[in-house]
């Protein structure tokens, strides 16, 4: 007879098959042994729970098949993470970052590094990442990260990925912890998102809706993620966090005002990245005198300023003074992880950037310098540049005067950064591995 | 037509004149030549996705027919660094430099294989001028002449360019490359402005014709 643990012992068999099959393909960004073990790993420890299993225990036999299915999704999800569909240079600096924020966590819960995973999906707004709870079964947390598969090249808009790494910040109960007590909460000190029962009213004054105790608890939950989420990948990303999310986020809904069970509504969430960013005085930038990033700073940040001014009242919710505090929170909170804290490069630096894509070429520019000597040797050097002050300077030359005149596509600029991502790569890996270019001691330029 | 010497090139560079970036040592600077390095794709041709070369794909005005053949000729294979790629004895791959180059209008490069690699079987085929005022990265031709497959890493010296004076400047008077401003490599249109030569399209309606009760 056909138990359901004969069933599941024979799908545990298929599941092996499908590893297996995994192995066929350059799947993940590299490390496919990493991959193969862990879900080996989890799949021994299912089978081996499938074998004793007592066959009238329906209950554990379903909670096992849950499992087994959700194993079985996984292992599909990684075959398919093929590494043509995405830009897998930015996908590594993404990866680096998250792990950057999940170190600590890891040490406290005494588990391994992650393992990140990126396939691609259709769709525009699939950005996401899928943040694995802690299990019994796993070694290692396994973490999905889901790009729109026609952005392989929009590494300017895959800035939005900042907010996703905050969820995976959330994922690690230590930090968490911190997280919710240092920021969130002192973000949402005053507003309706301090305690169920002010949520509730809120709800029902602004939208006359009365969820369920279930739906009520889960909506306040997540609605308060979100905006810690926001705050998080303006802080990680910078300025190119503001145009990606406002140019998806317009699409997706442009009243603003529509609300989900999982997201607040984005006008509210507009109102308080613009706090943030008059309090970091990114808009302003003092010192920054050049016409080549004046008028494109003005115009990227324009439609924002303009967006947040007809925000009606009820909808900005936060207040200022209590954004402030969490930014400066979150920001000492970030110094700790290694670089993931966005820091402002020098104008000239970010002048060059800009220059170099608006003439058609990548951001890395590699220098020749001479020695001083009678000999006047030259020498390379290339300044490592952080991607995020690329994709700054990507979204600068989207908004420059002086594009339409170098005929530069949005698809043009955002492949110059893409490529500069890989440039840099390719002189990250130089320098970390190969012998090092010996600099001579008098240089000029 | 002169070739130019490489201190003229680096200060062409250094003047902001050329573009050649990321040069990651000296070493890849030789008298005449700059070393060129293996990007991170190649085009590979699938044996099961075409019979043979054919200009009437090209010249075909059906898009998807046209499309489909090149993109069903080549499996397209991304690697990153330090992950190894194959070519096979007799194999064609279609690779872009690591390199980005933008030649100034007065000047033109010309691509061949670097000799250590050459002296393995390497071969780097022979389309390999490059045009005045291009701006993008290169795409060489690699073939394995040798009995044995080689295995490349991405970054690797594979190639060089040397550089050679045009006067006047070839700007404004011909056509541009139909490659300039690539970002990795692709095939190219053989057909091209060869239309009239191609008899695809008359031939096949009068076997429809022929065919009719």
């Amino acid at each position: 007879m056909l138990t359901s643990r004969i069933f599941l012992t024979e799908e545990c068999l298929n599941i092996k098959r499908l590893l297996d099959d995994t192995l066929r393909h350059a799947y993940g960004s590299a490390k496919s042994e990493e991959f193969y073990k862990e879900c080996r790993a989890r799949l021994n420890s299912l089978s081996a729970q499938v074998d004793v299993i007592d066959e009238t225990n329906l209950p554990e036999i379903h909670t096992l098949a849950i499992q087994i299915h959700i194993l079985s999704d996984k292992i599909t999800k990684i075959e398919r993470s093929h590494i043509g569909e995405l830009s897998w240079p930015f996908a590594l600096v993404i990866k680096e970052m998250a792990l950057e924020v999940c170190r600590e966590s890891v040490a406290a819960a005494n588990e391994e590094d992650p393992l990140f995973f990126f396939s691609a999906n259709g769709g525009m707004f699939v950005y996401a990442v899928s943040p694995e709870r802690a299990a019994a079964l796993s070694r290692r947390r396994i973490f999905n990260v889901v790009f729109p598969r026609s952005f392989k090249y929009q590494v300017l808009l895959h800035t939005i990925l900042g907010h996703e790494i905050g969820h995976v910040a959330y994922a690690y109960h230590e930090l968490k912890h911190e997280l919710e007590t240092k920021v969130t909460s002192v973000l949402l000190h005053g507003s309706p998102f301090t305690s169920t029962s002010d949520f509730k009213d809120w709800l029902d004054k602004t939208y006359k809706l009365n969820l369920s105790d279930p739906a009520l608890n889960d909506a306040f939950a997540r609605w308060r993620q979100e905006y810690f989420c926001d705050l998080f990948g303006l802080l990680i990303m910078g300025p190119s966090f503001l145009p990606a999310y406002r140019s998806l986020f317009h699409l997706l809904d442009h009243t603003g005002s529509r609300y989900s069970a999982t997201h607040p509504p984005i006008m509210s969430r507009y109102s308080m990245l613009q706090d943030a960013l008059t309090f970091l005085s990114w808009e302003k930038w003092e010192g920054v005198d050049h016409q080549n990033l004046r008028q494109p700073l003005n115009s990227m940040y324009e439609p924002m300023r303009q967006h947040v001014s007809s925000i009606p009242a009820p909808m900005r919710i936060l207040d200022s003074q209590q954004v402030e505090a969490a930014t400066t929170a979150l920001r000492d909170i970030l110094k700790r992880m290694g670089n993931t804290l966005y820091v402002h490069p020098k104008p000239d630096e970010l002048n060059e950037i800009v220059s170099a894509l608006l003439s058609g070429t990548p951001a890395i520019c590699t220098k020749l310098k001479v020695t001083r000597s009678k000999l006047k040797k030259r020498y390379v050097v290339n300044d490592p540049i952080d991607f995020r002050h690329i994709l700054f300077a990507g979204w600068l030359t989207i908004y420059h005067d002086a594009r339409d005149r170098e005929e530069l596509s949005l698809f043009k600029i955002n492949r110059l950064c893409d490529r500069s991502i890989l440039h840099q790569d390719a002189i990250n890996t130089w320098t970390e591995h190969f012998e090092k270019e010996p600099v001579p001691k008098n240089v000029s330029n | 037509m002169s070739v130019i010497s490489s201190t003229r090139v680096l200060d062409l560079i250094q003047q902001g004149k050329m573009y050649l970036s990321p040069i990651l040592c000296m070493e890849q600077i030789g008298a005449i030549s700059v070393d060129l390095r293996l990007g991170n794709m190649a085009l590979l041709v699938r044996g099961s996705g075409t019979s043979h070369v054919d200009p009437r794909v090209y010249a075909n005005h059906d898009a998807h027919g046209t499309s489909r053949t090149q993109r069903q000729k080549f499996d397209q294979h991304e690697f990153m660094f330090r992950e190894q790629f194959l070519l096979h004895p007799g194999s064609l791959a279609l690779v872009p430099t690591l390199e980005w180059i933008k030649l100034p209008t007065n000047v033109k490069g010309v691509v061949t294989a670097r000799s250590c690699w050459a002296r393995e079987g390497l071969n780097i085929a022979t389309a390999n001028f490059i045009n005045p005022g291009y701006n993008g990265i290169i795409t060489l031709e690699l073939s394995n002449l040798g009995q044995i497959p080689i295995a490349l890493f991405a970054g690797m010296r594979i190639a060089q360019i040397a550089f050679h004076d045009v006067t006047p400047d070839a700007l404004g008077e011909f056509a541009a490359s139909q490659f300039q401003m690539s970002f990795e490599p692709r095939a190219g249109n053989i057909a091209k402005h060869d239309r009239s030569f191609i008899p695809f399209q008359s031939g096949n309606r009068k076997r429809r014709k022929s065919k009719r009760p």
